[in-house]
């Protein structure tokens, strides 16, 4: 629990999960992040050893039974649109348990374009660029006050999205900025128009997960939300809860999509440590293990040579990453020479052979989370940023800063792979002539450093950071990840207007370049993998969606393949 | 002696004062943001301010004081900063299971701090006396983490075995409890029975050599008997005063084996409190910790009153 | 430690004077075979801790191997061999754990060090002059332990950040770990030790005292002349008794994340994390850091129980029914 109890234990998988404990506070939704897996997953995700899930679906599936689920995180109370213990982890019980159905979800893989997943919405229209018509399928509510098994209708949606609009709810900066969403309404029942102030690229990605729930309107008051036992209209509606320890929840009978879901219960626990829930999986306790507690290549393959062919495995790349960051607002870091020195410095591929045991991938993206569609190449950029420690070392000297200085380096440790990650590219900084000290710190300590503006740091690590922060004034804390560069800037909000896919995705690999070019002060390194074990009687998982309990978009496709 | 303990509960209110002033001003005056913890990377300024306005933190710190220590008066202890859920009623969920582990390894130690104690003495110098130290002394110096994280992985590796995981309240299912709850205690046990069973063993050597036992034995008492009936129980006595130690101990224990054995009590509560830098989750454990502690303390000392006839509290 | 010679000759004056300084080692061997254990263990520790930066084979900070290879592995770039194998980044496990022993020493040694200076000093004022002084000390101490140590080391470690250090001397690691000591030394400037406390009031009764108070002798004087000399066998066994506690705290601390930051080779840091993620395909990694905690813990407990035997009055010369 090291922090990990830690410890350490907060960010978890950060950069195994993607949805990064770092990222996704806006939306408090892991969904929103879900953007650069689309660049990463270009390779179609490894089928696992046993038998693939498409060749599971061709199998008829088979009703009954009870999904046992484990997550190391805790979610205090019920409501889906507020921070609990963790921002990236609220909501995490009720998405896995299914709950709400959103509007629509966002798969992990496909071609670009075509990852849109309507799920509620039974369809979107654009007449124009900055009117969105929305159809609803018909649908009901779990029978429960105050919802008391009513239909879903259109004015729910509209109170829910005017709710998000205000903090406390965690609605995100597309609700909240006053910039973007311009107006909800209902055209009918089942029917509604969102506007928009201008053009806006990241309409879908802004409802993806829990800001696309929704929630009847009788219910929608923070303490309400918080208190009341959750009323949706997804696959599943709650039945049991032990504080601290078990949610459970049962099939939905007045579920829109019969004869789904196939399975009859969940039942999620919460294990804080992650060894533990190696071992109740191990005892089959639990049909399921993710990223959270499978936190290497090395341990998923004990668990499959232990294990055998009673449990498959499902390996995807990761939607976020490791990145490291230098303060632009402190010398000798706004000095474009020391931040490519830095750059041609570092020995990423040992960094992935040593601490991920070479199951990550080299990652070039400098516009990460929910924008990366086109990812660049090493031949894209290896004549800016290229390994070449010669050029590093040389440059350092050019640039005449004071090399007899030991700066520091902060490394966030909740996951170790981090701390280990941030110690090599240390010794590696040192062989070019740059000392610095590896200092790792707490979860709360890093925020408060490495957030409130300029920034209280030199070097850092960072998860790949959203859209925003590329901006000069991003309206949050952190000012000092963004180049404070106008043409970034202004590109930036190009890119946020354009509404057009493809067009967007060549704009994109035009600011990756520029931020290439520029020695962009966020430095993006490697993208790594994520593991989901399961024993091989659950079947129904959708590789689109990623596999993991957190990650997966859907859960009324799973069916267990037990007597 | 009912004098003695209302004056000893009179203090107790003092004491508390001053551990919630440190409490709360040596978390509030650290640098920092709490919001950023809950609110994460990328919450915007807004976000951050609505929050602190929420939770009443952009108010001077002695009316932050003041209006929680006036909660507490009514019997409020406020609302987590990470969910908005009330303390109070977190309390009572999670109150029943630190209890259980609290009971167990208080009486697992106990049983077998006491019982190896007094065969230690018995058998001074034996193979036996030297055998049931080492092991005890060894057990103890294995860290708590180490002993119930091996707990929990070598079963899972060797036969696939964990004890179930997911807790419920003990008389819906007492079976399930009880394999949940003994073998963790025990391993906690271990760790705290040596220290017992050191001062029983110098405390019943010391009974050994008393008048009184020597009397016993020369009117030719079974040496069973004189152990038994007459010296463990005088040799108890010192034993008691380390009891109040040993359960401040076991709540630092109980946490450790909390967060590894996923049981959803007080010590997890409080852990996460402390990391998450949960200003009035902090508040209410220390308070209520230190009342724990405090009291255990004072039942200490009655106890030792009314076993030792000597000792006269006024 | 006059005294300690003195209890040990009541019984057998004659055969100690006739054998040499090997029969007397062999006497206490035999007479206190777990005693002797512990000696050897924490003299061990102490050396390892003291020489560790000359015998490391490798830098215990950075990785020199390929992650996770077996105990017994030799390093094809240099030659050496990884006895204990290598963790998760390819540091060398031996060299970690002996380098972690100068973290637990340096905790350890510091934190007793200060504990037991304050707690004796206050003990012995509070004891000594009674009245007002002893009440507040007496009080403030009643405050302190109302906190359970475990929260009030969370609590100071979380607020106050967890330190790192790179290894160096002994001080150096102390004064770099000095949040850490914080922590566990806060405690002591409340109350003072309730045994010095103790036998202080008992010791002023005693006629040598008066004596000396009689001739004009000051406060500090008989404090430090005739006091202090006789409490020191019960400072000794505090100072053996905590140390144990205080090694086993840090790694607790570290265990949950709030003890000496991850990466920084310690014996509870190396216990903790992803190692333990490790433990079924490189069990080396967790189980070397583990056995050296529990060998250095059991070597203190050992050498404090024996020399509480050796030195508690109430002991001395106990032989039980015989």
């Amino acid at each position: 629990m090291a922090r990990a109890l830690t410890r350490r234990r907060m960010l978890g998988g950060a950069l195994a999960t993607g949805a990064g404990a770092f990222l996704a506070a806006c939306g408090g939704d892991s969904g929103k992040s879900s953007g650069p897996a689309q660049g990463a997953a270009t390779q179609a995700p490894a089928a696992g050893t046993g038998g693939s899930p498409q060749a599971a679906a061709t199998e008829a599936p088979k009703p009954g039974g009870q999904l046992r689920e484990a997550t190391i995180t805790q979610t205090p109370h019920f409501s889906p649109f507020h921070p609990g213990a963790d921002p990236s982890f609220v909501n995490t019980w009720r998405r896995v348990n299914g709950y709400y159905e959103g509007q629509w979800t966002i798969k992990t893989a496909g071609p670009v374009g075509e990852r849109l997943s309507l799920r509620l919405a039974s369809s979107v229209e654009q007449p124009d660029e900055t009117t969105y018509i929305v159809k609803l399928h018909p649908a009901t509510y779990h029978n429960r006050a105050p919802a008391n098994g009513r239909k879903v209708t259109a004015e729910d949606r509209v109170e829910t999205a005017k709710f998000l609009m205000k903090p406390p709810a965690s609605g995100g900066s597309f609700f909240q900025s006053g910039k973007d969403l311009k107006s909800v309404s209902a055209v009918d029942e089942l029917t509604l128009r969102y506007e928009t102030f201008g053009p806006r690229a990241f309409f879908y990605e802004a409802q993806n997960g829990a800001p696309g729930y929704i929630v009847p309107k009788e219910m929608l008051d923070e303490e309400t939300l918080k208190r009341t036992i959750p009323v949706g209209q997804g696959p599943y509606e709650y039945k049991a809860h032990t504080q601290g320890s078990i949610e459970e929840a049962k099939r939905f009978d007045g579920y829109r999509l019969k004869p789904k879901p196939y399975i009859d219960e969940k039942k999620l626990t919460f294990m804080p440590d992650n060894v533990a829930v190696e071992a109740a999986f191990r005892a089959n306790q639990i049909d399921a293990i993710d990223s959270e507690s499978v936190q290497s290549v090395k341990q998923k393959d004990a668990l499959l040579k232990d294990l055998g062919n009673r449990v498959v495995a499902n390996t995807y790349p990761s939607t976020s990453g490791m990145a490291l960051v230098v303060n632009i607002n402190r010398k000798p870091w706004d000095d474009p020479r020391v931040r490519e020195a830095i750059y041609r410095a570092i020995d990423v591929d040992r960094i992935i052979n040593v601490v991920f045991f070479g199951d990550a991938r080299r990652s070039w993206y400098y516009s990460p989370a929910s924008t990366t569609r086109n990812p660049l190449s090493h031949d894209d950029v290896k004549q800016w940023v290229g390994f070449d420690q010669k050029k590093a070392a040389d440059l350092l000297k050019a640039s005449g800063i004071d090399l007899s200085k030991e700066y520091e380096f902060m490394v966030p440790v909740e996951n170790q792979s981090w701390v280990d990650g941030g110690r090599l590219a240390a010794e590696d900084l040192a062989k070019v002539g740059l000392k610095t000290r590896v200092n790792p710190v707490v979860r709360n300590i890093y925020l408060q450093r490495a957030g409130p503006k300029p920034g209280d740091f030199d070097i850092t690590m960072s998860v790949f950071l959203d859209y925003q922060y590329m901006k000069s004034k991003s309206g949050t804390f952190w000012d000092s990840t963004s180049l404070q560069d106008p043409e970034v800037d202004a590109l930036v909000e190009k890119i946020e207007q354009t509404i057009d896919v493809k067009v967007r995705d060549n704009l994109w690999k035009d600011i990756q370049l520029m931020l290439a070019r520029k020695y962009s002060n966020m430095m993006p390194m490697l993208s790594g993998n994520v593991h989901h074990l399961r024993y091989a009687y659950l079947k129904g998982l959708s590789p689109d969606h990623g596999f993991g309990n957190v990650s997966a978009g859907w859960q009324d496709e799973r069916w267990l393949d037990k007597k | 002696m009912w004098a003695y303990t209302l004056r000893r509960l009179i203090f107790f209110l003092p004491v508390l004062l001053i551990v919630s002033l440190l409490t709360f001003f040596a978390t509030r005056l650290v640098p920092g943001e709490p919001a950023l913890t809950f609110l994460g990377q990328q919450a915007r300024i807004e976000e951050i301010e609505a929050w602190n306005r929420h939770h009443g933190l952009d108010r001077p710190l002695a009316v932050q004081y003041f209006d929680w220590l006036g909660g507490v008066l009514r019997g409020d202890p406020g609302e987590s900063l990470a969910g908005g859920q009330n303390i109070g009623s977190e309390l009572r969920a999670r109150l029943p299971v630190t209890l259980m582990i609290l009971l167990f390894s208080f009486g697992f130690t106990m049983v077998i701090g006491i019982t190896f104690g007094v065969l230690a003495a018995v058998f001074q110098d034996s193979w036996l006396d030297h055998s049931v130290r080492l092991f005890a002394v060894f057990g103890q110096s294995i860290p708590p983490f180490y002993k119930l994280t091996l707990l929990m992985i070598l079963p899972a590796i060797w036969w696939e075995y964990a004890p179930p995981f997911g807790y419920v309240p003990f008389w819906n299912d007492p079976l399930r409890a009880l394999q949940q709850i003994i073998p963790p205690t025990l391993m906690l046990a271990i760790g705290g029975s040596a220290t017992l069973m050191r001062i029983t063993r110098t405390s019943l050597l010391d009974v050994l050599r008393a008048d009184y036992v020597r009397t016993a034995r020369s009117k030719g008492l079974k040496e069973r008997s004189v152990v038994l009936r007459h010296a463990v129980r005088n040799a108890l006595i010192p034993v008691l005063t380390i009891a109040g130690t040993l359960i401040a101990a076991l709540m630092g224990g109980s946490l450790i084996l909390e967060n590894i054995t996923s049981l959803p009590g007080l010590g997890q509560y409080t852990f996460n409190g402390v990391i998450q830098r949960d200003y009035n989750v902090i508040m209410t454990m220390v308070m209520y910790a230190a009342i724990v502690v405090m009291s255990a303390h004072l039942a200490v000392d009655l106890l030792y009153a009314v076993l030792d006839p000597r000792i006269r509290y006024r | 430690m006059a005294t300690i010679a003195s209890g040990e000759l009541v019984g057998l004056p004659l055969r100690v004077r006739r054998r040499g300084p090997v029969g007397k080692v062999w006497r206490f061997v035999r007479r206190r075979p777990t005693g002797a254990l512990g000696i050897v263990l924490m003299a061990l520790f102490v050396t390892i801790a003291v020489i560790s930066p000359m015998i490391v084979p490798f830098d215990a900070n950075r990785s020199v191997g390929r992650p996770l290879q077996s105990p017994g592995t030799v390093d094809p770039r240099t030659g050496k061999t990884f006895w204990l194998g290598t963790d998760a980044v390819g540091q060398d496990v031996l060299s970690r754990v002996l380098q972690g022993s100068q973290i637990s020493l340096a905790v350890g040694a510091s934190v007793i060090l200060i504990n037991v200076t304050l707690g004796t000093l206050l003990g012995m004022v509070a004891g000594y002059f009674q009245g007002p002084v002893d009440y507040v000390i007496q009080r403030s101490g009643e405050v302190w332990s109302a906190f359970p140590e475990l929260i009030a080391l969370l609590l100071i470690v979380s607020l106050l950040g967890t330190p790192h250090t790179t290894g160096g001397n002994l001080l150096s690691i102390a004064f770099d770990l000095r949040n850490l000591i914080f922590a566990f030394t806060i405690g002591a400037v409340f109350g003072g030790s309730r045994v010095v406390r103790g036998v202080t009031l008992a010791l002023k009764q005693n006629d040598y005292v008066l004596a000396a108070r009689a001739i004009g002798a000051t406060d500090t004087r008989i404090i430090l002349r005739h006091l202090l000399p006789n409490l020191m066998p019960f400072v000794i066994i505090a100072a053996t008794a905590g140390l144990g506690a205080v090694i086993l705290g840090e790694a607790t601390l570290s265990f949950l994340g709030l003890g000496v930051a991850p990466g920084t080779p310690s014996w509870g840091q190396d216990l903790s994390g992803r190692n333990r993620l490790f433990f079924r395909e490189a069990m080396w990694v967790a189980l070397a850091p583990g056995t050296a905690i529990s060998l250095t813990v059991l070597g203190v407990n050992l050498f404090g129980d024996a020399l509480r035997d050796i030195l508690d009055p109430r002991l001395r010369g106990a032989r039980g029914r015989g």
